[in-house]
């Protein structure tokens, strides 16, 4: 397994450029310029930059070299006889796989080229899978080929702790899962459960984000779409838009806790609790909470939310649970508040959802979370200094405020009251929060 | 050895895949029954496989089955068993259909097997793909003499059915 560097790729280019700035101006000794290069690996650098190039340089020749044996044995040459055929596919598939595993893990020699090639080997080999049909003639469901073609990608991405191979059987399953939910949406429910379920403990083995975000962006599709077959419900829409906020918390949990990349993870955490935001406000007026009580539930007819939502909602809880387990996470200021608060509300909703309560309990509930994610997004936006979080939290709190008392009939002066001491508040927390962080970049400076 | 096991396991699944797609047909092309049917093709254009032609068969129309004897209302995803029968001409010919295995199966009748996908019943064998450089040429058959393409097809005793050849006119397309 590669080894952990310290440090965003960004953050170890900006450092190499500055450290030569700091060691012309004398601010550091050449002993601790060299204690920093080898901290963040920079000598690295370079060599890593050449070889993310080459692996994309060969992932695309390999697209192409795919493409070309597609397009050749597609013609269907009536000279060639089946046999031959059949064995120049076959050929082709295993001398990718054979050159590139030597080539990658025996002699280890071209170790980038081989992984391209082994790639390659997957590529033929889901191609071969249509070949062969076209060949003898069968007519199969072309999904059918993408099932195989996704369990022979992931076995290869577990076989060898591969990403791209694991890319492959996520892109391949994903399609095979629309395809059948154009044709039998709801029948094949179990998808994004597996899907997690085979993707997550590779992408968290090889550290990937690009397989983390992947997988959760499939799974957050498959819910959405299973929550988009469930008719005229508001509560399909709700549960899966609670579902994806959860995958963005857990996005932002997985770049806190396993990846060092903190940053990125924090703004996954606000952009799960914002967009979980949206849907509690929406039903946090009375009359559209109305209209929700006036469906009753119906688990035949809302069968994508009963049979997919809730249990991506329960997958969710445990990743999120998990998250917030890890030692680094539970140490992390940003984090815990906003996964907190974020998933209070979404099992307020999620509870909601399942009883079916009266209208009245859905706008206390709503928003009762509502307030809870504005004030977590505040408290972390002021303990970390965070903008994306601080101000996310007073445009909710504020919107909450504000929309009820529109909503509602109360005197003028109330209404003023009210207005006046929002103002005065935003303000108010608006400049110390500002001029904290600008104190926090003068001493960071 | 021992540490390369897991890529020999990936590599030996991927080749079973790949060869358990015609081996499904190997039973039926050698044990099956020889059956020539009446079509009705189109012809589209598929990117990945080149010139195909999509057949269909007199079979293949729920509306004609529904004249038949005890046919059910088959609804999408159902199965279809149609029992068919040689004609004077050559051509096979639908007899009756159930949505189960037919009991009362006579010697000179044969059972094919299919899905009713929402629009027509689907048999496996809607496919015929054009050679290299014959395209042209079955285009211009399948215009000009349609009422005399006919499909060889074999079917075995689980009602699975393979295409063999594709007669156009006077013309014979080996699968």
């Amino acid at each position: 397994m590669d080894k952990q560097v310290k440090g965003s790729r960004g953050f170890r280019e900006e450092l190499r450029q500055e450290l030569d700035t700091w060691r012309s101006e004398g601010l550091i000794t050449e002993d601790q310029a060299r204690a920093l290069q080898d901290r963040y690996a920079l000598a690295d650098l370079g060599k890593e930059t050449t070889g993310l190039l080459l692996m994309t340089i060969y992932l695309i020749g390999s697209l192409l070299i795919a493409g070309g044996v597609v397009t050749f044995v597609a013609a269907h040459w009536d000279s060639i006889p089946k046999a031959v055929k059949v064995a120049m596919l076959m050929a082709a598939m295993l001398a990718a796989h054979v050159s590139g595993y030597v080539l990658w893990r025996v002699k280890g020699t071209r170790p980038r080229l081989g992984h391209a090639l082994v790639v390659l080997g997957t590529l033929i080999f889901g191609a071969n899978i249509a070949l062969m049909a076209q060949i003898f003639h069968i007519s199969s469901d072309s999904w059918n080929a993408l099932a195989a073609w996704a369990v022979g990608a992931a076995v290869m991405a577990y076989c060898l702790w591969s990403v791209p191979n694991a890319v492959i059987a996520v892109v391949t399953s994903f399609i095979w899962y629309c395809s059948w939910f154009m044709e039998a949406p709801g029948s094949v429910n179990w998808y994004p459960l597996v899907l997690a379920a085979a993707g997550l403990p590779l992408a968290y083995v090889k550290r990937s984000g690009t397989m983390f975000f992947l997988v959760l962006l499939a799974f957050g599709a498959c819910v959405q779409m299973g929550a988009g077959a469930s008719t005229d419900s508001p509560r399909g829409g709700l549960l899966a838009s609670a579902a994806v906020a959860c995958l963005l918390t857990a996005y932002g949990a997985y770049h806190v806790a396993v990846r060092p990349r903190p940053e990125v993870g924090a703004t996954a955490l606000t952009l799960g609790a914002v967009s979980l935001a949206g849907w509690l406000y929406v039903l946090s007026f009375q009359a559209v909470a109305g209209e929700f009580e006036r469906h009753a539930w119906d688990v035949k007819e809302e069968y994508a939310v009963a049979g997919l939502a809730a249990p991506a909602l329960v997958f969710c809880c445990g990743l999120v649970l998990w998250a917030l387990c890890a030692r680094k996470c539970l140490a992390d200021k940003v984090l815990r508040p906003v996964v907190v608060a974020v998933w209070v509300g979404v099992l307020a909703m999620a509870v909601i959802g399942a009883l079916s309560p009266m209208a009245i309990v859905t706008v206390v509930l709503f928003n009762a979370a509502l307030v809870l994610l504005g004030v977590g997004l505040l408290w972390s936006g002021f303990v970390s200094l965070r903008r994306a979080a601080f101000w996310p939290g007073v445009v909710i709190l504020g919107g909450v405020i504000l929309s009820r008392f529109l909503e509602y009939e109360t005197g003028l002066i109330v209404k003023s009251i009210v207005f006046l001491l929002l103002g005065v508040g935003v303000i108010a927390g608006g400049v110390k929060f500002e001029s904290l962080l600008r104190k926090r970049r003068a001493i960071d400076a | 050895m021992r540490k390369h096991w897991p890529f020999i396991l990936a590599v030996v699944l991927q080749v079973l895949i790949v060869a358990a797609v015609p081996a499904t047909r190997l039973p039926v092309l050698l044990s099956g029954r020889t059956v020539l049917l009446k079509t009705a093709p189109v012809d589209p254009y598929d990117i990945l496989s080149g010139y195909h032609v999509v057949l269909s068969y007199e079979i293949s129309a729920p509306d004609r089955l529904d004249r038949l004897p005890g046919t059910p209302y088959f609804q999408r995803g159902d199965r279809a068993c149609v029992v068919l029968k040689e004609g004077p001409d050559g051509v096979w010919g639908a007899v009756r259909a159930s949505g189960e295995w037919p009991k009362d199966v006579k010697p000179d009748e044969v059972v094919i097997k299919g899905r009713y996908d929402g629009r027509r019943i689907v048999y496996g064998i809607e496919h015929y793909f054009i050679p290299e450089g014959k395209g042209a040429e079955i285009e211009q058959g399948l215009r000009t003499e349609r009422a005399r393409t006919r499909v060889e097809v074999k079917v075995d005793g689980f009602g699975h059915a393979a295409l063999v050849r594709l007669h156009v006119g006077d013309k014979t397309y080996d699968y």
